[in-house]
């Protein structure tokens, strides 16, 4: 257990300025109550999570226990645009995240349909552009398409965030080559962001090389999420691992794994 | 004559209040000073250090807005 401590310590992931060990990222939606939100996360292992900027309800004047949990804990807040529709709403609710004083991180989402929740992938090069100029560090959720990814790289965005499968469809990796293709095309890390349903699906993405796993309803749906986020955290780390340790070539027949010599 | 009180939208909502305050009188009345927010008038985020001298205006559109768990 040592040396996995020590393999898993040894492999920083870097995100603009900052310095991770846990390359799973999570939500903090849809979780039954505060105290389970905060159990799956001390759970995971993850170091960063995910928010989302909204009114205050002002006729509720009980405090923000959600927001003091996830301060109390030092996490590193990724203040998303979830539900905005073009880029100039994703532009004003990035301002307003750092101006509630998380700094300039943001996870960009343009939703351009409700139904797949599927990005606009036009809106988000443009809001993409507006941010950077603005200071902000970006990390876009986008199409598991590998021009697009290319774009938001040279851009100058701090990583992208293609989807797997659609925002918690559960369906996994839809399609591991177009992953594979674009850890080819960007040089920033690639954070499969959406779509994760269980365990399997996580490591899979950390083995086709990808640097992080972003997730929120694979973990908060689950039945016992405190539990799935545990599972998670291995998930991550066992697919990053093998990862880095040369897996062994598909081969159509058998390779023997005991001598033949000295058969009776 | 002065107006004694201002048309705003504050959250989406229709709300008078009266005139010449600024955005910290309303944080104050809301009892959201020392809290976690950020607000914007008419689409333009005001920085924190002008809460204090930012006067709200007829029509404006106020937005007071904060951290929820989301994805």
């Amino acid at each position: 257990m040592n040396q996995l401590h020590s393999l898993v310590q040894n492999d920083p992931f870097r995100l603009g300025d900052k310095i991770f060990n846990s390359r799973l990222i999570v939500g903090t939606g849809k979780y039954r109550s505060v105290a389970e939100m905060n159990a799956a996360i001390a759970a995971s292992g993850a170091e960063m999570v995910t928010v989302a900027v909204r009114r205050v309800d002002l006729k509720d004047s009980s405090p923000n226990s959600t927001l003091s949990t996830l301060l109390n804990a030092n996490y590193t807040l990724l203040p998303n645009t979830a539900g905005c529709y073009s880029a100039d709403d994703a532009v004003r609710t990035c301002r307003l995240s750092r101006e509630i004083g998380m700094g300039s991180l943001v996870k960009l989402e343009v939703i351009g349909d409700p139904k797949t929740l599927f990005p606009d992938v036009a809106e988000t090069l443009v809001a993409a552009q507006q941010l950077l100029d603005e200071g902000f560090t970006v990390l876009p959720y986008c199409t598991d398409d590998p021009v697009v990814c290319r774009k938001l790289s040279q851009m100058g965005c701090a990583a992208v965030m293609p989807l797997a499968a659609p925002i918690g469809s559960g369906l996994g990796i839809r399609n591991p080559y177009n992953l594979k293709i674009i850890l080819e095309t960007v040089d920033v890390p690639v954070i499969v962001d959406a779509g994760v349903g269980t365990a399997s699906d996580a490591a899979i993405a950390m083995e086709l090389g990808c640097d992080a796993v972003l997730m929120n309803t694979g973990i908060a749906g689950a039945e016992n999420p405190i539990q799935m986020a545990h599972a998670m955290r291995l998930a991550v780390v066992a697919g990053r691992l093998a990862a880095r340790s040369g897996r062994i070539p598909r081969k159509l027949y058998a390779t023997a794994s005991s001598p033949l010599d000295g058969l009776i | 004559m002065t107006q004694e009180t201002v048309n705003i939208t504050l959250n989406g909502e229709p709300t008078t209040i009266a005139a010449n305050q600024t955005i910290n009188d309303i944080l104050k009345q809301l009892k959201l000073t020392n809290v976690l927010v950020a607000v914007e008038i008419n689409k333009s985020v005001v920085r924190r250090i002008h809460h204090a001298t930012t006067i709200i205006h007829e029509n404006d559109v106020v937005e007071v807005v904060h951290f929820v768990g989301g994805g």
